[in-house]
């Protein structure tokens, strides 16, 4: 049984928008957006949690939630047992190495001035990995030239405006792995990339995670790719986790109706493939005032009384596969 | 005869020191209510290939030769006039991002009316509007939207606005840049139904640029994969994605992970674009390709048929009995 790394319990983030007067007189309410609303799972070493959603529904602002890049409004993040808040209060840096992120866009990630070579050495340096410039010099030779980018002496002199999108996503992983995390956060690492580009990253990613045995987030937008990386995935909507479970399971006999509306529209590579899509109207609402009944509702096309009065439990379906909709493994069938 | 014929159309990026070849030798025939999905990389020129189409790429630093025919009419040889007449009426298009194509300070409704006077400089607000509405529920959208400005709309409703802004005219010829790739999955299998729904009932032939390949093989009858400025491969959807003959449309289709079947087949292409700045003897994709031979290097492959159809091309020395 592997060691569970991170254990998420009841994860929130408020936004609040202030009661603001404007120009012409009317005055806005105070409103409370929820973006993360009650998420909790647990990942154990070596898995990695495929999220996916459509914008808007908090997939990223709980990427940020989990490595405190912003702060969470209640709830719990455990590493190892030990509450996320306590670690960082400790020691900065050490919870830093504990976990690391991986950005969507990676021009924006690096610093343009710097070169590869001092991105990499300051890095090491404020970590205190290595015990001279030229031990720190060789660690990111090798790490560079071990992930296919060989001679390193061609890139580490460069710029990062001078390397390709695919380049500096590659530089921008093995950065964040080179502290050997034990739990990462990919915030759509590929959907800027050029399809050719994808599969090479993807497949970088899951070997050096799976080689450091790194529990890992895997946050996206593209189900296909999703399924491609993940042992587990999640299914949210504004702000919460629907539907979860191995990978397979999930996307082959989706439960919930979100998540077969979800798959029902992607779109398929084979033109020659029947498909039946389930057709919903409108796009998801922002999460203000979201009332006491199921999110999905006011969308849903089998939505009954019931699930405009309150919202389902969490059911599980067994071997970890659990649905929140009232329709499903309940009283309603 | 077919509503809208490439022939060898070759488009160059002029800069201080060198000339960037963008397209190169490209020919396309599109029949009437076609549609068609052109596919690629970034950079492989599909962009380029449609404002050269619309006219839109700037004069003083491009050089288009070759022929683009319109119903027979060569659209490089005519006057600006003679183009804006068949702007709106003809060629409409559609770009991706919606946001930047309307105007931030004026409301949606009165940009429509701009539009809409362009060809009908005397017509009343009343007019207007009732044509607006009309198409408002074409493309699914509340009537409210026209006393609204564009940031008050979401990314769906604003490309929404925008293919209603492109059909204003009733367009033969639509032609859509990356028009649904910035939208969430439903929002753009939303859309991409009420195109295809709006295709039937208008009469309407539309061009669709795209690097998605799923999003072609489920809403065009034929598909034209490009790189590096060259057409690779053209054919019908069900030929060319089903049994891809050109080894970058293998590749292209290997790298896109599937939702169903063995998960250990992702495979990205290796390598990158090569520089267009500079003369290429051989196949632009010799390269990249795991097939080079000594010919591919020094000898351009033109378009062949294969497999006895005469709208299935290849650009491939390998195949179509080049050998």
């Amino acid at each position: 049984m592997a060691e569970t790394v991170i254990q998420v319990k009841d994860l929130t983030r408020w936004f609040i928008q202030k009661k603001v007067t404007k120009q012409d007189g009317k005055v806005s309410k105070k409103q409370t957006i929820k973006a993360v609303d009650g998420v909790s799972f647990e990942l154990k070493r070596g898995e990695t949690l495929g999220v996916i959603g459509e914008s808007g529904c908090g997939k990223s602002t709980l990427g940020r939630v989990l490595i405190h890049l912003e702060e969470p409004t209640s709830g719990e993040i455990l590493y190892g047992g030990v509450s996320s808040t306590k670690l960082k209060k400790k020691d900065r840096l050490a919870f830093c190495r504990t976990c690391q992120m991986i950005f969507q866009n990676p021009f924006d990630t690096f610093d343009p001035r710097y070169t590869i070579e001092k991105i990499f050495m300051s890095t090491l340096k404020l970590h205190k990995i290595g015990a001279n410039d030229a031990e720190r010099q060789q660690i990111m030779i090798k790490t560079l030239e071990d992930a296919g980018m060989a001679p390193a002496t061609d890139y580490i002199y460069r710029h990062p405006h001078e390397l390709s999108g695919g380049q500096l996503q590659r530089i921008s992983i093995l950065r964040s792995m080179l502290l050997r995390p034990s739990f990462l956060v990919a915030d759509e690492p590929v959907s800027m990339l050029d399809v050719s580009i994808r599969a090479d990253i993807i497949n970088m990613l899951q070997t050096l995670s799976k080689e450091e045995n790194t529990a890992m987030v895997f946050i996206s937008h593209d189900i296909a790719t999703t399924r491609y990386i993940s042992d587990r995935v999640a299914v949210m909507y504004l702000g919460r986790i629907v539907e979860t479970g191995i990978t397979d399971e999930v996307l082959h006999n989706p439960q919930h109706p979100y998540t077969k509306v979800l798959i029902s529209n992607c779109a398929s590579l084979d033109p020659l493939e029947k498909r039946e899509i389930i057709e919903i109207e409108g796009e998801p609402p922002t999460p203000i005032n979201t009332g006491p009944g199921c999110y999905f509702a006011p969308r849903c096309y089998q939505a009954c009384e019931q699930c405009f009065k309150e919202y389902p439990e969490a059911r599980d379906l067994g071997n970890g596969h659990i649905v929140s909709c009232h329709f499903v493994g309940g009283d309603n069938h | 005869m077919a509503l809208l014929e490439i022939k060898n159309v070759n488009v160059r990026y002029i800069m201080k020191d060198k000339k960037v070849h963008a397209c190169q030798h490209v020919s396309l025939e599109i029949e009437e209510q076609d549609s068609i999905g052109i596919v690629g990389e970034s950079g492989s020129g599909k962009s380029t290939l449609a404002s050269a189409i619309l006219r839109l790429l700037p004069k003083r630093i491009t050089q288009v030769d070759g022929e683009i025919l319109y119903n027979g009419r060569d659209l490089l040889k005519l006057s600006q006039e003679e183009m804006n007449a068949l702007r709106w009426t003809d060629l409409a298009t559609v770009f991706q991002k919606s946001m930047s194509a309307l105007s931030p300070v004026h409301k949606v409704g009165s940009q429509m009316e701009d539009v809409y006077r362009v060809h009908f400089p005397n017509a009343d607000k009343a007019e207007i509007r009732k044509r607006v509405y009309q198409l408002f529920e074409i493309v699914n959208l509340s009537d409210r939207v026209y006393e609204l400005y564009p940031h008050e709309l979401s990314g769906g409703m604003m490309q929404r606005v925008s293919i209603a802004l492109a059909l204003l005219h009733n367009p033969k010829l639509l032609v859509l840049d990356e028009a649904t790739t910035a939208l969430d999955v439903v929002t753009q299998s939303q859309i991409l139904r009420e195109i295809m729904n709006l295709e039937q009932n208008m009469n309407l032939t539309r061009i669709m640029i795209t690097h998605d390949v799923s999003v072609v093989a489920s809403t065009c009858k034929k598909v034209a994969v490009m790189y590096a400025g060259r057409m690779m491969e053209s054919g019908e959807t069900r030929d060319v994605l089903v049994n891809p003959q050109h080894p970058y449309t293998q590749g292209l289709l290997k790298s896109f992970p599937s939702f169903k079947g063995e998960k250990n087949d992702l495979r990205g292409i290796p390598g990158s674009l090569p520089d267009l700045s500079q003369e290429i003897p051989g196949c632009v994709f010799a390269d990249r390709c795991p097939y080079t031979t000594e010919r591919c290097r020094t000898e351009e492959p033109m378009l062949r048929s294969v497999n006895g159809k005469s709208n299935w091309k290849v650009a491939c020395h390998r195949v179509g009995g080049g050998e």
